[in-house]
């Protein structure tokens, strides 16, 4: 399966065990990537929900719970399955990250992320993608060891590593204290693996549409029968064409015949 | 007579035009925020929904009535051919400029051209419509050219008819459907009435359906327009292969619900069961249900509802798949704005300027059939009122045009040169308070902003209203990232500068206009806050003394603390004190260490049954 | 009231504006569109472009004209110079749209727009007893003719009013709401009406020298087709 596939992908593992919900992950983030301010804009649900200027963002569960979301960076990414002109590109280091100039604004990305992670910056007149690229560049030329979110937790509770290690140190924590947390480690499977994990005592919500098999595979089934269907129809159309135009000239060859026959009978 | 219901009609056209144009300047100018509903959990609405996906669909007619004549080889229906392979062709220019709108940078549409992502559907989508518009065009531009000089270049396209309507039905084809395959990557999107693996087979099916619908309702409305003889023997003829068509659309949609095990949700009676009866019917089982019924057969006005029943039906099949069916999923409600609705109408009225312009200047129908002699004309004296002036269309056109334009630009909101606006919702509550209105109740002024912008703020009445308890729902400022937790929580428009001022109250306070220059001392300037008098310069207990809080420098162009200042004077000197009591150099306000030193706070097991207050 | 004013200032205001900017180009293109189609049916399709550019020329800054009247024609120059230049340089109006657009430009000192505004006022109120007073005007007269320059008054005396609160006999977000209403009034009929002069100037001389081209016997087929040849004209 795919996990075993990425293991030295980056990644980050979240315990939400551990999270106490002070968002310093998300000034972390801000503060790095220079997102700029929140404002309270009516295409956002809340002003604390992922947002052009919130890559992550801290979500309470139930009464004592926070879980962070962010970009998944999923090991078969649907976004970038659906981007028509390759903006977003999966790194062979893991992440998913964007371009800017390549985007044509078309959108597909944010209907196709089952996670419901990229978001617009709608109200610039030249608008673009925005979510957690993990860093990708800055943590690529040296400028940081790790991405803003993870640098500026105070607990520990979220950490970057590679996918392979924070998955086992995941299984680790979960099956040492089985009668805390939940034996399951979010992202492993979830369309299928993802390179940002959870390990949680309460399920952690995503969305129930998530499915466990990577979403591009529904989409490239439909587009392998291009070619075929392309070919087949023009066949079939000129097969058509020449069918009836035969069926109509022995039909007319026919009643020419009869007729013939009738003048004759007359004559 | 005729003349003049055309006039009206464009006029109507117009009108739409010259608001769609204003929206379009704010649009482009001023980014998708301005003009758009669309939210980051829906963003795709109308313009995707009805501008591309239902567009497309309603230009099926080209492909589907070239293949009636080429493939199946049913003479009889080539006069239709040229005005639906006109339709077809301006509803994807329509498209693509739909689609302009919608894309955020529209300026690189050009790169699925060159950039090739073979994995995308709509990729795929994009070089079919591309090369199928050009195709749609060489099979045009013989209209145009017949009489002209190229006429040589028209006979040469003619020559390669055939294969250019193969083409295109294989290109149709392949796109029709896509346009459904675009919706398999996204099943949390779609609700599963609608969603379906077989959703390019629906699509294609439906389209031709679509095809054959708009081919019957174009002719009818041209006939309609310019008084033209009607082409309803031929509609007649199209109407049995229609109904075929849609039995064996619903007939696929239901069996495939049925192989899915999803029909049950079609009997659960949400919201969403009865959108769908109410799409299959109208697109399907009901103008299917006329054509067999024999409604259809004396032709006229039947085949005008037929036709009509089907393009809403299954322009809203589109629209449903697009978004509609996935609004309860995506957990905000989309509706979209009239400036999307009427932008979607201008590309339309746009498409349907230029096909009349077409008609009016080109043989796309065949020349009717002239009387042997033409009658003479009654000779009749000419009143001036009867007179059409020269230029009297483009008079009507162009003053409807302005008048449309001018009222866009009324009902734009203000703001809209700036772009987008945040959400506002008035802190009415706190307006209405008095400082001094002798009530004894406490009143803070906070800055709830954090920008220089005031309010009054009764406390005591937040308190009584939210419980004793409630102290954590504000005062749990921690979280550095966090803004809710603040007076944002409960009042929206927290972010949108407030203000209590009441202009009215005071010139009633101060007499009327003699009072103006208390405050507008000089003439000179023009009447506005900035310059006038400070608020200090009266009300000097603005600020209660003996108070936590600093007072502002009296130069101050702001007249009260801020929020920050208040928090400052009242929160910093506690915090301080207890960060110094643990050691600590510098004050750590936001940790929540400050309060809590022991990580044991934190573990999982001591923290579950603690409520944080 | 403030709620009326701000509708005023706000959807009225810029519904006329856009209005007068739209309508007024509207005005030109079908101006053209009117010349091109009569140069089209013209017999002689000359024109003397160099006569047309003076008589605008010389209308548009009528010193010349001084000596055939001279008091007429200095306080014509100055009406104008007060209907033109007061409104748009006026220092609220300015702050206006400076706030709304974020644009602005400098204004006029405050004696200066006062006496503008004076020179509209009288302008206008001389027009208006001139066409009453006068028999030959008064048989020119179209209804027009008297209530064009009556609501043309109503902005410039309710802004000065609004201007100065001690002279002002009404509450003056009253005042302030007739200003911007009537204002915007005027703004939006401009394209329809004769005001639309500041625009048409040069094609009205244009449209009276393509009158002298039409084709020889053009009378005589205007005749025909009203039915009314061989009448006396």
């Amino acid at each position: 399966m795919s996990s075993e596939k990425n293991t030295s992908e980056w990644a980050i593992l979240t315990d939400v065990t551990k999270c106490i919900g002070c968002e310093f992950c998300v000034e972390g983030c801000k503060a790095l990537n220079e997102t700029g301010e929140d404002r309270p804009w009516p295409w956002q649900a809340k002003i604390n929900d992922l947002s052009a200027t919130r890559w992550t963002t801290i979500e309470r569960l139930g009464k004592d719970r926070f879980v962070r979301r962010q970009c998944r960076h999923c090991a078969e990414p649907a976004c970038v399955s659906a981007c028509p002109v390759g903006a977003l590109t999966k790194t062979p280091e893991g992440p998913v990250v964007y371009d800017s100039i390549k985007c044509m604004g078309c959108r597909y990305c944010m209907m196709a992320c089952p996670f419901l992670v990229p978001r617009y910056s709608w109200d610039e007149a030249v608008p673009s993608i925005r979510k957690c690229v993990m860093c990708f560049e800055r943590i690529q030329s040296g400028e940081v060891k790790e991405p803003g979110c993870t640098a500026a937790c105070p607990t520990g509770a979220t950490i970057f590593g590679r996918r392979g290690e924070l998955l086992g140190e995941a299984w680790q924590r979960v099956r040492a204290n089985p009668d805390v947390y939940l034996q399951h480690v979010f992202g492993e499977h979830e369309a299928g693996g993802t390179s940002v994990l959870e390990i949680s005592d309460v399920d952690i919500a995503l969305p129930a549409t998530v499915p466990s098999d990577p979403l591009p595979n529904r989409t490239w089934g439909a587009l392998k029968t291009v070619p075929l269907v392309f070919l087949g129809m023009g066949a079939t159309m000129l097969g058509l064409r020449w069918l009836i135009g035969r069926r109509d000239l022995l039909r007319n060859e026919e009643q020419a015949v009869e007729e013939q026959a009738v003048e004759e009978q007359e004559g | 007579m005729r003349n003049r219901r055309v006039r009206k009609v464009k006029g109507v056209l117009w009108f739409v035009l010259g608001v769609t144009f204003v929206v379009a300047c704010a649009r482009f100018f001023s980014g998708l925020g301005t003009v758009t509903d669309l939210t980051d959990r829906t963003p795709w609405g109308l313009w995707i929904g009805f501008d591309v996906m239902a567009g497309v669909a309603l230009a099926a007619g080209g492909f589907v009535l070239a293949a009636l004549v080429y493939c199946f080889r049913q003479e009889k229906f080539r006069p239709l051919l040229r005005p639906a392979i006109l339709t077809a062709f301006l509803g994807y220019v329509a498209v693509a400029v739909g689609l302009l709108f919608d894309l955020g940078r529209p300026w690189n549409i050009w790169r699925p051209m060159f950039f090739w992502q073979h994995h995308s559907v709509l990729f795929e989508v994009a070089w079919c419509v591309m090369l199928y518009t050009t195709v749609l065009a060489l099979e045009f531009l013989p209209v145009p050219l017949e009489g002209s000089r190229f006429h040589g270049v028209a006979r040469f396209l003619k020559r390669f008819s055939l294969p250019l309507v193969i083409l295109g039905i294989m290109l149709s084809t392949l796109h029709q459907s896509s346009l459904g395959s675009l919706f398999l990557i996204t099943p949390g999107r779609v609700h599963p009435l609608w969603y379906s693996p077989i959703l390019p087979l629906l699509f294609f099916v439906s389209a031709v359906g679509l095809g054959l619908a708009m081919v019957t309702f174009e002719s009818r409305a041209t006939s309609w327009l310019y008084g033209k003889k009607s082409e309803d023997p031929l509609l007649i003829s199209l109407m049995r292969p229609l109904a075929v068509v849609l039995l064996l659309y619903a007939g696929i949609r239901f069996v495939d619900l049925a192989a899915r095990g999803v029909l049950p949700l079609a009997f659960e009676w949400t919201w969403e069961s009865t959108l769908f009866w109410f799409e299959m019917v109208v697109s399907a089982l009901l103008p299917a249900a006329l054509i067999l019924s024999g409604a259809a057969k004396k032709g006229g006005r039947a085949l005008s509802w037929i036709a009509g029943l089907v393009v809403v039906g299954f322009v809203l099949h589109r629209i449903d798949t697009a978004g509609i069916s996935g609004i309860t999923r995506a957990g905000v409600r989309y509706f979209p704005s009239w400036e999307e609705i009427v932008t979607s109408m201008g590309v339309v009225s746009a498409a349907i300027l230029a096909f009349l312009f077409f008609v009016e200047r080109y043989r796309v129908y065949p020349p009717e059939e002239e009387p042997a002699e033409p009658a003479p004309l009654p000779p009749v004296r000419v009143r001036y009122r009867q007179f059409t002036a020269p230029l009297a269309t483009a008079r009507s056109s162009s003053l409807l045009f302005v008048i449309g334009a001018a009222l866009a630009f009324a009902l734009l909101p203000s703001g809209a040169v700036f772009g987008a606006r945040l959400v506002e919702t008035p802190v009415r509550g706190s307006r209405r308070v008095l400082a001094r209105d002798g009530s004894g109740q406490e009143l803070l002024l906070v800055d709830g902003n954090r920008a220089n912008e005031l309010t009054l703020f009764p406390h005591d009445e937040h308190v009584k209203r939210l419980g004793e308890k409630a102290c954590a729902i504000c005062h749990h400022m921690n979280r550095p990232g966090d803004r809710e937790t603040s007076c944002y929580e409960c009042h929206r428009d927290e972010y949108v500068a407030t203000d209590l001022f009441r202009h009215e109250d005071h010139v009633r306070a101060l007499g009327g206009n003699a009072g103006c220059a208390k405050c507008h001392a000089d003439p000179s300037l023009a009447k506005s806050r900035g310059n006038a008098t400070s608020c200090l310069e009266c009300h000097e207990d603005m600020v209660a003394g003996g108070d936590l809080v600093p007072k502002p420098a009296a130069d101050s162009a702001f007249f009260a603390p801020s929020y920050m200042q208040a928090m400052h004077g009242t929160c910093m000197a506690c915090h301080e004190a207890e960060d110094e009591k643990n050691g600590e150099a510098v004050p750590k306000l936001a940790l929540c260490g400050t309060c809590h030193p022991d990580p044991r706070d934190f573990e999982p097991t001591a923290a579950r049954g603690r409520t944080q207050e | 009231m403030e709620a009326w004013l701000d509708w005023a200032r706000g959807p009225a205001f810029r519904f006329a504006l856009a209005l007068l900017v739209l309508g007024v180009l509207r005005h030109v293109f079908l101006l053209v569109a009117g010349i091109r189609l009569a140069m089209k049916r013209a017999g002689d399709k000359k024109l003397p472009w160099k006569a047309i550019l003076k008589s605008t020329v010389s209308w548009l800054f009528p010193a010349r004209h001084l000596g055939q009247s001279p008091f007429f024609s200095a306080a014509s120059v100055v009406f104008h110079a007060g209907v033109i230049l007061a409104p748009l340089f006026l220092v609220s109006h300015v702050y206006l749209i400076e706030q709304s657009i974020g644009v602005s430009w400098p204004t006029l000192p405050a004696i200066l727009a006062d006496v503008l505004t004076g020179a509209a006022i009288l302008g206008l109120g001389t027009v208006l007893v001139l066409r009453v007073s006068s028999r030959a005007a008064r048989a020119l007269n179209r209804p027009v003719d008297l209530w064009l320059p009556s609501l043309l008054l109503v902005p410039f005396l309710s802004g000065f009013l609004a201007m100065h609160p001690a002279l002002n006999p009404i509450p003056f977000d009253a005042m302030l709401l007739v200003h911007v209403l009537s204002g915007a009034l005027v703004l939006a009929l401009i394209p329809f009406t004769k005001l639309v002069h500041f625009v048409s100037l040069p094609a009205t001389q244009l449209v009276s020298e393509v009158g002298w081209h039409f084709p020889p016997d053009a009378g005589e087929r205007v005749a025909v087709a009203l039915g009314k040849e061989n009448q006396p004209i």
